[in-house]
């Protein structure tokens, strides 16, 4: 069943979308949550058009699945970062070569080789968008190094957390 | 609706033979579909064709069509603007980057069709009865340019996850999903500007893609998909506003399932069937069943006259409810 956030829930996510520069983006939007048996909680942004059929036991999907609520902590959605990708300018990147491009596609890490640009003020642990040379998001990651190390051959120097393929890999497991 | 079953012959004899198809499925396609042999020999031997709809939500058409290129794939245009034939491709079509980044959906061009019939606009409130892995859904929403508010229904729980998926993908976010049979929208105090039936159905004109179908496919399925679908079609004109559309379709050959169904409608309710640019006439008349004139309105397409699945669309505009 879908409910509106508690102040909370609503607070965490909120400080989620002004960390990455995407606040305006909640205009005419609406936040709710999902609560599975499994006691994990959907996150779903949906147009305030929409709000009179969100609120029904059958609902089961609605707007955009822009991640999960899991013990006080957001842990946003690869949709989530597209939203990113697309309106903020507040975030830090890489740019893979072809090569890099397909692997991440698969799941697997990036190495420092196939990188060609990072952003200034990486750090060790900084959360980072992946991007092609197109700067089309491929996927979001955790760096292992900082800007000036990251680019280090023979080395997986980011640690991939979400990447398109996962659209692929989870669409056919049961809900 | 019991499936009709005709005469057989030493014509129906010889081609079951020759194909492996089942006698009285032959009999009945002779009588159905122009150019019998040459349909058979079609989805017996052919690869069917692949489409995809570029998702304008994500990309613009030349931007996209430019990406393809410079990964060698050959496209060819087709008679929508954005769906496109793949002549040529070196890679599978659903693991690149540019479909993972949901720039285009696969789609058969009869699927997206149906879609255009519905006349879409953009602040539309859009019910799909039977929605899922959620193709015509996301076409919807880019018509709409994710403006207005399209209900999705999907019955089968197992299917909800990869139509949940393929919306995200695309980009779609003026859609609800709700878990229900479709009949059971009358229950609820909704009505819409226009209804999107696809209806489960029998599935015989996607025989091409799915050659286990031709032995598969049953009398008994005919005739239970035909059930359905009269009480699904009974639900979209009951929940459609006055001088709202339905688009009805079914990738099915059977008229049970198509013709009858429109026909039995016309009857029942105070409605118009408006005439469709695409496909060539539906059936006027199967076994000793003579249809209304407005039957000929509906379209039905044909995988060797088209290039599509075989497939029945049915335009629909309610002027009244109940006679």
């Amino acid at each position: 069943m879908f409910r509106i956030l508690t102040r909370q829930e609503k607070t965490i996510v909120l400080r989620e979308f002004n960390k990455w520069g995407i606040f305006n983006y909640l205009h005419d939007k609406v936040l709710a949550v999902k609560e599975c048996e499994n006691s994990i909680k959907y996150l779903f942004l949906i147009p305030s058009v929409l709000e009179n059929f969100i609120f029904y036991p059958s609902t089961c999907y609605g707007g955009l699945s822009i991640g999960k609520l899991h013990k006080k902590k957001f842990l946003p959605s690869i949709t989530f970062f597209n939203i990113v990708a697309k309106y903020s300018n507040n975030f830090l990147y890489i740019i893979v070569n072809s090569n890099g491009e397909k692997l991440i596609l698969y799941g697997r890490d990036v190495f420092g080789n196939s990188i060609e640009y990072a952003s200034p003020g990486i750090d060790e642990n900084s959360i980072i968008l992946i991007l092609n040379k197109s700067k089309e998001l491929l996927g979001v990651g955790r760096a292992k190094y900082s800007t000036t190390k990251i680019k280090e051959n023979g080395k997986v120097t980011i640690n991939t957390l979400l990447d398109l393929g996962t659209y692929l890999r989870l669409e056919n497991d049961p809900i | 609706m019991s499936c009709i079953l005709l005469p057989k012959s030493e014509e129906s004899y010889q081609l079951a033979t020759k194909y492996n198809f089942k006698e009285w499925m032959i009999a009945r396609y002779l009588t159905i579909v122009p150019e019998t042999e040459k349909f058979l020999d079609y989805v017996n031997n052919r690869a069917s064709n692949q489409y995809i709809r570029i998702n304008s939500l994500k990309i613009d058409i030349d931007t996209l069509k430019q990406k393809l290129l410079e990964k060698n794939f050959k496209l060819e245009k087709t008679l929508l603007s954005e769906v496109f034939l793949i002549k040529e491709s070196k890679f599978p079509i659903g693991a690149t980057m540019e479909y993972l980044s949901g720039y285009y959906y696969i789609q058969d061009l009869s699927s997206c069709l149906a879609v255009e019939c519905l006349d879409i606009e953009e602040h539309d409130l859009v019910l799909d009865m039977a929605a899922s892995p959620g193709g015509k859904t996301s076409f919807m929403a880019q018509k709409m340019n994710n403006r207005g508010m399209i209900l999705a229904l999907e019955s089968e729980r197992k299917r909800l996850r990869k139509m949940m998926f393929n919306l995200s993908r695309c980009g779609v976010i003026n859609t609800v999903l709700w878990n229900i049979n479709g009949e059971k929208i009358i229950n609820y105090n909704f009505k819409f500007d226009k209804v999107l039936l696809d209806a489960p159905c029998s599935c015989d004109g996607i025989m091409q893609k799915d050659p286990t179908r031709k032995h598969t496919y049953t009398k008994e399925m005919i005739r239970y998909c035909s059930i359905r679908q009269s009480q699904l079609i009974e639900s979209a004109l009951k929940v459609l506003k006055p001088n709202g559309l339905l688009v009805y379709s079914t990738c099915s050959l059977a008229p049970e399932e198509n013709e009858f169904v429109i026909d039995s409608m016309i009857d029942k309710y105070d409605i118009t069937v408006e005439s469709i640019n695409y496909g060539v006439d539906s059936l006027l008349k199967f076994g000793d069943k003579i249809m209304n004139k407005s039957i000929k309105f509906t379209k039905r397409l044909y995988p060797h006259i088209h290039n599509t699945a075989g497939f029945f669309i049915a335009k629909i505009r309610l002027n009244n409810i109940n006679k």
